[in-house]
């Protein structure tokens, strides 16, 4: 009782937090009709100066990292990438209606990970004090790839007809070409092999949390006026939207710790795992997947990911962390 | 002095702009513009400046002029039947009168 009592508090402490704060501000705007707007050049902005901050502070720390480490958490989070969107093609696609498109779309969608969410978990643990390896966030494209190469086969394998299929390979290319991994590799490199150290403290750090709460006000906003898009579509997408991230986020969280008992990875680590598995893309997951698989109906995806996944997923951080405070005993 | 050609206009995502580009270069036209814009349509609101989660959804106009309208036509019938079967952009082709037709 104690233990859930301490859990509340610390769950009511981070929604407090300037990143969670902002979300439901967003949220509660969006809902009560204001015009208020961020000009969609200043969010594309702040993506890619936040990827590049996320990027650069993993590269500039990798630099005296052992790399090897890396490998099972990868191998984790490529598995996670895969398993959630086969638990989605057999737990929701089939329930979904006529179209079995719409399910694994959204599947895809879960399985892949969100930039935001993984820039809002890193700052609610910088604030809780829990350490990550450098190299935790550049485990992104070893999930996010997967989940949505995963969708595309198997919404191809349910396909009738000979339409042109997409080429993989092509797939992945774009993937990586995509605004935000792109500015995450980037950062990565320039990280590794230059000596960004004085911008990075002098710029990109300290705006980050400045962005973050911008782009989570878009997120929340964002969230209110895709719902409505979600009450055209079948029930069970909100049902999904709701329980998958936690499903996910445990899934992520219990591989992150066998990964911990075999190599040491470490429990800010183990947190980051989950939160990436919890999250559901919505930037860059969404156009690769209406090329992909252009049958399946976007209101369903989207706005399963954007309108509750992604707001779940956000205030679901905590729960992580307080997971790993009562099975690391921190 | 004018010359008579053809306008073609196409409404897409901007998902769609590398296709309609590729479209266009291979039936040897040398030249378009492209416009962002916002509206209303099948798949409800676009907006224009307000920031949106996903930029590919957003919608371009794309103008070409040209001279020969048969070259026009089989550009817009490729559009339809192969990239707007299962995405949603529209179509159209107007009469305009140039100047300088040796630009088109």
């Amino acid at each position: 009782m104690d233990l859930f009592l301490d859990f509340l508090a610390a769950f009511g402490r981070q929604l407090q937090s300037p990143t969670l704060a902002f979300l439901l501000g967003g949220m509660a705007i969006a809902a009560l009709g204001s015009r208020l707007e961020i000009p969609d050049a200043i969010y594309r902005f702040i993506v890619v100066v936040l990827m590049l901050r996320i990027g650069l502070g993993a590269g500039i720390a990798i630099r005296e990292a052992d790399l090897s480490e890396l490998l099972l958490p990868a191998l984790a989070a490529a598995l996670l990438g895969v398993v959630i969107v086969l638990i989605g093609r057999v737990t929701l696609a089939p329930l979904s209606g006529p179209r079995p498109e719409d399910g694994i779309a959204t599947a895809g969608l879960f399985g892949a990970v969100s930039a935001s969410t993984l820039a809002a978990a890193m700052v609610l643990m910088e604030e809780d004090g829990l350490r990550f390896e450098a190299w935790v966030p550049a485990l992104y494209p070893f999930m996010d790839i997967p989940a949505l190469l995963t969708a595309i086969v198997l919404a191809q394998l349910g396909r009738k007809g000979g339409k042109a299929r997409p080429r993989l390979g092509a797939i992945i290319v774009d993937s990586l070409r995509g605004s935000a991994l792109s500015a995450l590799a980037l950062g990565l490199v320039l990280g590794m092999i230059a000596r960004p150290d004085p911008v990075f403290h002098s710029f990109y750090d300290p705006l980050f949390r400045g962005f973050l709460s911008i782009l989570m006000l878009i997120m929340g906003m964002e969230a209110s006026a895709r719902l409505a898009e979600l009450r055209r579509v079948a029930h069970v997408y909100a049902v999904y939207g709701l329980t998958a991230p936690l499903v996910h986020g445990g899934l992520g969280f219990a591989l992150g710790w066998l990964a911990h008992l075999a190599t040491g990875f470490s429990p800010g680590g183990v947190v980051l795992l989950a939160v990436m598995a919890a999250s559901s893309s919505d930037i860059s997951g969404p156009p690769t997947l209406r090329a992909a698989i252009p049958s399946a109906n976007p209101a369903a995806y989207i706005g399963a990911s954007t309108s509750i996944g992604t707001p779940v997923a956000l205030l679901s951080i905590p729960l992580w962390i307080a997971l790993a405070d009562v099975v690391f005993a921190l | 002095m004018t010359t008579p050609a053809v306008k073609l206009t196409v409404i897409v995502e901007r998902l769609l702009k590398p296709a309609v580009e590729r479209l266009l270069t291979e039936a040897g036209v040398t030249g378009w513009s492209v416009f962002p814009g916002g509206g209303m349509g099948a798949h409800g609101l676009h907006r224009a400046d307000a920031a949106q989660l996903v930029r590919e959804f957003a919608i371009v106009k794309i103008e070409t002029v040209l001279r020969d309208r048969a070259t026009a036509e089989r550009i817009a019938e490729t559009l339809t039947s192969h990239h707007l079967a299962d995405q949603s952009g529209i179509v159209w082709l107007s009469p305009v009168e140039v100047w300088r037709a040796s630009k088109f």
